[in-house]
């Protein structure tokens, strides 16, 4: 028998399936290794464009590759306000983030003690900042392998640091273990869901 | 009806069992509707592990029973068939909670 709190598990395990697909994990990885690549290649202002791309192509996956496998659900309207919630409160913390990286940059040609601050905490806040903000995904969505992400990138920042290690080491170190976690999780979601064969199911009335 | 029959058929015994829902696959089907808006067969599929016949001959029982409404809607410009339940299957589903949950608390032991 299914008690109450039963089907919120069973709601929350339909609503994480979705999660499963390793898509955000390995375009996340991808983002953060081609950050690395770049720098090897001096190529820094490719990044935006990398994002950009990224993005668009993690939004167009979940229509192509998890639908066709998971299939189409509409979540509760509760499920829904929470998903509106969490986003609100991450898109908070990224201006938070923003206007504190600007306020640093404009404290950067006024104040000498920031410059020197800056000089020795090197990467470091970026660092901080990157990890809360995947730290926060994970502990808002739930998902305790982005939490262990977020452990990863500040362990990552924070050794590169202290052995002074060149920032495209551990940024392509860090892009290789979440990119090669999301081709695991990707694999994985495939041979669990494979592509109905023929079109009759494919969302169309058995 | 004697006392002896009396004692069994009071409210939440186990004649009161809604048996269309009791049956396992029927209530995974119900359940799983039960949290979400909709879905379509596909995803029923995915979470119930049903197979697609076994998935359709119940959702066909639940469907006559008045407890899931099958519609066609366009979503994203693609055409899906979606699997919702109705205010009467909501209500079926949680008086069979109830039920159920009743019987359980006054076994002994």
């Amino acid at each position: 028998m299914e008690s109450a709190a039963d089907l919120k598990k069973l709601e929350r395990k339909a609503y994480l399936s979705y999660l499963q697909d390793g898509i955000w994990d390995t375009l996340f990885g991808l983002g953060i290794l081609s950050f690395g690549v770049l720098m090897f290649l001096d190529l820094y202002y490719l990044v935006g464009a990398v994002v950009v791309v990224l993005w668009a192509v993690a939004i167009g996956a979940k229509k192509r590759f998890t639908q066709p496998r998971l299939g189409y659900v509409r979540f509760s309207p509760e499920r829904e306000a929470l998903e509106g919630r969490n986003r609100t409160v991450l898109m908070v913390l990224l201006w938070v983030a923003v206007l504190l990286g600007g306020a640093l940059a404009l404290a950067w040609g006024t104040s000498s003690g920031v410059h020197r601050w800056a000089r020795a905490a090197g990467l470091m806040p970026m660092g901080i900042v990157l990890a809360g903000l995947v730290g926060a995904v994970g502990l808002l969505w739930g998902i305790r392998r982005y939490v262990v992400y977020a452990v990863i990138i500040l362990v990552g920042f924070a050794g590169g640091h202290v052995l002074d290690v060149h920032p495209k080491f551990y940024f392509t170190a860090i892009g290789a273990v979440i990119l090669l976690t999301g081709l695991i999780m990707m694999v994985q979601f495939l041979r669990k869901y494979p592509k109905p064969k023929g079109e009759e199911f494919a969302g169309e009335r058995p | 009806m004697s006392d002896r029959d009396e004692s069994h058929r009071g409210p939440g015994s186990v004649a009161d069992i809604n048996r269309i829902i009791h049956e396992p696959a029927r209530l995974a089907i119900l359940a799983c509707l039960y949290v979400v808006e909709s879905a379509d067969f596909l995803f029923l599929e995915r979470q119930t592990g049903l197979t697609r016949g076994n998935l359709s001959s119940h959702l066909s029982r639940l469907e006559s029973a008045g407890y899931v409404q099958i519609s066609k809607e366009f979503v994203d410009k693609i055409p899906r068939t979606l699997l919702r339940l109705t205010a009467v299957g909501r209500d079926a589903f949680e008086t069979y909670r109830r039920n159920m949950k009743r019987i359980l608390d006054e076994l002994p032991g």
